[in-house]
């Protein structure tokens, strides 16, 4: 079995306010392989976007190991944190997260911009990944004037532009109506037929159950995963 | 809510709320500046009650519609037959005098007519005013002093009214002492009635008198106008058979509200300043508006809450209000402040530009102060309603009509702070170019050496006939040519920019018609101003009143009369006498730096066979320290009793009070400059802190797709330079419209030479980035995860 892309051990979140310490996440180990798609699911509150965060480097663990891609997390500088999430990471939020005055099109190619590609590379890889969720005809469209199952396509789009190690989905068909959302799951199962890692948080039943693995999470600790047609209790 | 809580609210969010209070303080201090100014400029210039009633009447040439002339005293009489529109008029002439002091002193003068304090209804502090038979020919000399008169000349004798002083040799009784808070435009001393006698009361020669009318209750201005179109109607009737039709024709009689013959220029400045001042103020309300907004935006979820506590929408309307007018009360309270340290450097700049201007201090009066104090609070609490996040205006503005979410700044809030970066640039750049200009003049050739040259004036009076006034020219000369250091010492009727303007027209003798400037001067005054003499000789003390006539000429005059320099020997006509050239001079720029060298000649005082003015202007050339105030003084008892030494001050002195206009003018565009651009800067930070504020989310994702905090910082950075270049670029295209403003301020416009320019731009873009600066500093330290969280 190959080694895993993302290995959490002891991971460990508290978030302190005034005097008041809430335990987000409480010793997690996880594991990700690649090639697969693992889906987070639980209640609200029950720290899955905490922990998708984390996955992202967007947050830090308050104590744990995370190594991503064999490379520890912990001790990053900021910008090493921004370079890993560019070339490592693809983001699909619930609520799209399209930059308003960007055009389709530059928002997918916003992540190359970062890595500093070439503005023809950047072109064509665009193009294609547009053209890969069938948004290539939208280009030049401005995401105000898309539907949500669109937007949802067009921030994919940006997600696998860069070519990223895991795909990280925070409830992509949360802000879907049931048509669209069954298609965005579609696209993501295509993805994970071609290859792409896939970490899906959702509280959706029906679409943890399209993942290789389901997580639980419960008051911050994975209470039990959860395999296609093969459960077991942690 | 109590005052301190909404002060601790006020306080919650200190990086909008301070520059918010900066800007209102900014834009209120400018108001309440202004209005002070305004009313300092008003009510001093025209002391009187209701100066609104208050009208000068003027004669003048309809070919020169801008240009009032003096009426003589026959124009006077004719004035006076409209009762019905006129409760009377008046008249006076400003002059110079001697008074008799232990020491003479030179003081202002003004001639009047008896009626003249009656017109503008002002009663005398101690004693009585003038009767009407004070003013006919041949009464008892009275006088009247003006209050600072009396303190400074005579220590605030009380019993100074009734006793005689002297005045120009003769003695006068002092009947009068007026109000302090009364004083003339050109600071009057002493008010003498005229005393004219019938010839002189009916004569239409001499044009010498400024007139003022009171207008009867319920008059108008138009029925004034109407009343002086009679009278230019009767003067072509009078002078029908002596003038030509085309001169009678042009003959023009008009009313104009005395305030602003007596601003003159002035008003047109104060125009222009009440507009610069307006746009401050709304700028500043703008500004702090988009900083209340940004503050609001970061509000959002402690208004929500409220809200669903059961606040209604007008108790949070009413808190933003109160907040608002708190820090609109605060804001005011330091532009109060900065407008009492500004009216003190106006003033300063104003009695530096303009040293003759009995002006005085200004300061914040009580109804300025009330006015800016109770339009602190009214202003905090507009721009507090008009920045809720609600509001329908500023939502327009801020996503410049798209729909919100993830948008940047919007289109018209980008414009309008483009607006006032161009404004900022514009007057940076004309600032600088008229610092420029101003440095250029200053070391210009003025045809004459400002250095080690001290000069005074002396006041013989019309009546001193010229062979003494000659006599006495050489007496002080030669006394002063024999001080230690001094090199050579010379008087002369006028002085280059002191102001004296001949007026003369002579003939050529091909029959054309020049308007050369004459001079009169004693031999020693070359010298002593440094008159750069290129051919021939100079005056000498063999030209005297019986020698052959002889005159200097400069350049610019010889070029005109002969079109050669070679005018040695040639002859030139003045007072129908031929008067032979014996010296060539270099132009000299008798009006000042900025105007061009008009042709002048220059005859010997002791040939000049006519006294143009009543004073004597007295140069001397000194390598060591000149006398001082004293020892002149003595110089002038010994040669000269009875006259006051005036003026006495070193040559540049002229040159620096020639510069006043222009001097003033740089110190305001400098001042206005750099409020624009603390407002423009005001304006980006604004912009910023609210883009920041507002795209929260889109810089967390940004943030997620791999931008580090450099990029987003840099990202604020270049919109912010883009935006500044774009505004500085506009604004060095718009300094190309200020030319023709400058023209009437410099004379000749200096173009800003190109490092001025890239200055400017380098100023305006610096003063961008720094206002943006911690914005986007607070854009790159946005955690992506809590961005992405709140949404």
């Amino acid at each position: 079995m190959s080694d895993p892309i993302i290995h959490l051990e002891s991971i460990k979140k508290v978030f302190s306010t005034d005097e008041v310490e809430t335990h987000a996440l409480s010793e997690v180990h996880l594991d990700i392989r690649e090639g697969e798609f693992v889906s987070i699911a639980g209640p609200s509150g029950c720290g899955k976007s905490t922990l998708l965060s984390i996955l992202g480097l967007l947050d830090t663990p308050t104590s744990g190991t995370y190594v991503l891609n064999k490379q520890a997390a912990s001790g990053l500088k900021l910008s090493e944190r921004a370079r890993i999430r560019n070339r490592e990471i693809g983001f699909i939020f619930q609520s799209f997260n399209l930059i308003g005055d960007l055009t389709v099109f530059e928002n997918v190619e916003l992540p190359l911009v970062y890595r500093g590609m070439p503005a023809a590379e950047r072109r064509t890889r665009a193009l294609n990944v547009l053209e890969d969720v069938g948004m290539s005809h939208r280009a030049r469209h401005l995401p105000s004037q898309l539907s949500g199952g669109q937007q949802q396509r067009v921030a994919v789009a940006r997600a696998l532009a860069g070519k990223p190690s895991i795909l990280l989905a925070d409830e992509p068909t949360g802000n879907l109506d049931s048509a669209n959302g069954e298609s965005v799951m579609e696209l993501l199962k295509e993805l994970h037929r071609r290859g792409s890692t896939i970490c899906m948080v959702t509280h959706d039943t029906r679409f943890a159950h399209a993942a290789d693995r389901t997580v639980h999470l419960f008051d911050g600790r994975i209470v039990s995963e959860e395999e296609a047609r093969k459960q077991h209790t942690a | 809510m109590r005052p301190l809580a909404l002060f601790k609210s006020l306080l919650r969010e200190p990086r909008t709320a301070l520059p918010a209070l900066i800007l209102l303080g900014l834009g209120i201090g400018g108001f309440a500046w202004m209005m002070a100014l305004h009313r300092s400029l008003m009510i001093r210039s025209l002391p009187a009650p209701r100066p609104e009633r208050l009208v000068s009447l003027f004669n003048g040439s309809a070919s020169m519609p801008d240009k009032h002339g003096t009426p003589s005293t026959g124009d006077l009489q004719l004035m006076r037959g409209f009762p019905d529109t006129f409760k009377g008029v008046a008249a006076w002439a400003p002059t110079n005098a001697n008074l008799g002091l232990e020491v003479p002193v030179r003081v202002r003068l003004d001639r009047v007519t008896g009626n003249f304090f009656d017109v503008l209804e002002v009663r005398p502090a101690m004693g009585r005013g003038f009767h009407s038979a004070d003013d006919e020919a041949g009464a008892p000399p009275t006088l009247m002093l003006s209050h600072s008169a009396w303190r400074d000349r005579f220590g605030a004798d009380p019993d100074l009214v009734g006793r005689r002083i002297t005045m120009n040799g003769e003695s006068a009784q002092v009947i009068g002492i007026l109000p302090e808070g009364f004083h003339t435009a050109h600071g009057t001393d002493v008010f003498r009635p005229f005393q004219w006698t019938p010839e002189q009361r009916d004569n239409h020669g001499p044009h010498f008198l400024r007139v003022v009318a009171r207008l009867q209750d319920g008059a108008t201005l138009a029925q004034a106008r109407a009343a002086m179109g009679q009278v230019a109607a009767r003067i072509r009737e009078r002078f029908a058979q002596e003038a030509p039709k085309e001169l009678l024709d042009q003959v023009r009689y008009d009313a104009t509200p005395l305030i602003d013959e007596v601003l003159g220029q002035g008003l047109r400045v104060l125009r222009v300043l009440r507009l610069a001042t307006g746009l401050l103020l709304l700028l500043a309300a703008y500004n702090a508006a988009s900083l209340l907004l940004t503050r609001g935006l970061g509000r959002r979820n402690e208004m929500a809450v409220r809200s669903a506590l059961g606040a209604q929408p007008a108790d949070l309307r009413r808190l933003l209000l109160m907040e608002g007018a708190l820090l609109g009360f605060i804001g005011a309270m330091g532009g109060l402040l900065f407008a009492h340290l500004s009216l003190s450097i106006t003033g300063q700049v104003l009695a530096w530009s303009f040293p003759d201007l009995a002006l005085g201090g200004l300061f914040l009066d009580g109804p300025s102060f009330v006015a800016a104090a109770l339009l602190g609070p009214l202003l905090g609490a507009v721009c507090a309603l008009a920045a809720q996040p609600g509001n329908q205006v500023l939502n327009l503005l801020r996503t410049g009509g798209r729909s919100p979410g993830l948008g940047g700044p919007g289109r018209a809030r980008r414009t309008l702070v483009g607006a006032q970066l161009v404004l900022g640039g514009t007057l940076l750049i004309a600032a600088l170019s008229l610092q420029h200009g101003l440095g250029r003049l200053m070391a210009s050739n003025l045809g004459f050496d400002l250095d080690r040259v001290w000069t005074f004036q002396i006041q013989p009076g019309k009546g001193m006939p010229l062979a003494t006034r000659t006599q006495l020219a050489q007496a002080i000369t030669q006394r002063l040519s024999a001080l230690p250091g001094v090199q050579a010492a010379g008087a002369s009727n006028g002085l280059p920019m002191s102001g004296f303007r001949s007026d003369l027209n002579t003939l050529l003798p091909d029959g054309r018609k020049i308007d050369p400037e004459a001079r009169a001067l004693t031999p020693g005054m070359v010298q002593a101003l440094g008159l750069h003499l290129l051919r021939g000789r100079d005056v000498e003390s063999t030209d005297g009143a019986d020698a052959e006539k002889v005159m200097l000429v400069t350049r610019t005059l010889a070029q005109q009369a002969f079109g050669t320099d070679d005018v040695v020997d040639q002859h030139l006509s003045f007072q129908g006498q031929p008067f032979r050239i014996v010296g060539l001079l270099a132009d000299v720029r008798e009006f000042g730096p900025a105007q061009i060298a008009p042709p002048i000649f220059y005859v010997p005082l002791a040939q000049s066979n006519l006294v143009w003015n009543q004073d004597l202007h007295v140069a001397f050339r000194s390598m060591g320290p000149p006398p001082t105030e004293q020892q002149m003084q003595a110089l002038l008892r010994e040669t000269a009793p009875g006259l006051a030494l005036f003026r006495y001050l070193p040559m540049r002195d002229l040159l620096e009070a020639q510069l006043g206009p222009q001097r003033m003018a740089l110190a305001f565009v400098e001042a206005f400059a750099g409020l624009a651009l603390l407002l423009a800067a005001g304006g980006v930070f604004g912009i910023m802190a609210a883009s920041v504020s507002a795209r929260r989310a889109e810089f967390g994702i940004r943030s997620a797709l791999g931008a580090t905090p450099l990029t987003i910082l840099s990202q604020i950075l270049r919109e912010t330079l883009r935006l500044a270049s774009l505004a500085g670029l506009a604004g060095v295209l718009l300094g190309g419209l200020l030319e023709r403003m400058s023209r009437d301020v410099l004379g000749t416009w200096p173009n800003p030479p190109f490092l001025i320019t890239v200055v400017s731009l380098a100023a305006l873009v610096g003063a961008a980035l720094a206002a943006a600066f911690l914005p986007a500093l607070r854009a790159a330290r946005i955690s992506p995860a809590e961005a992405l969280r709140d949404g």
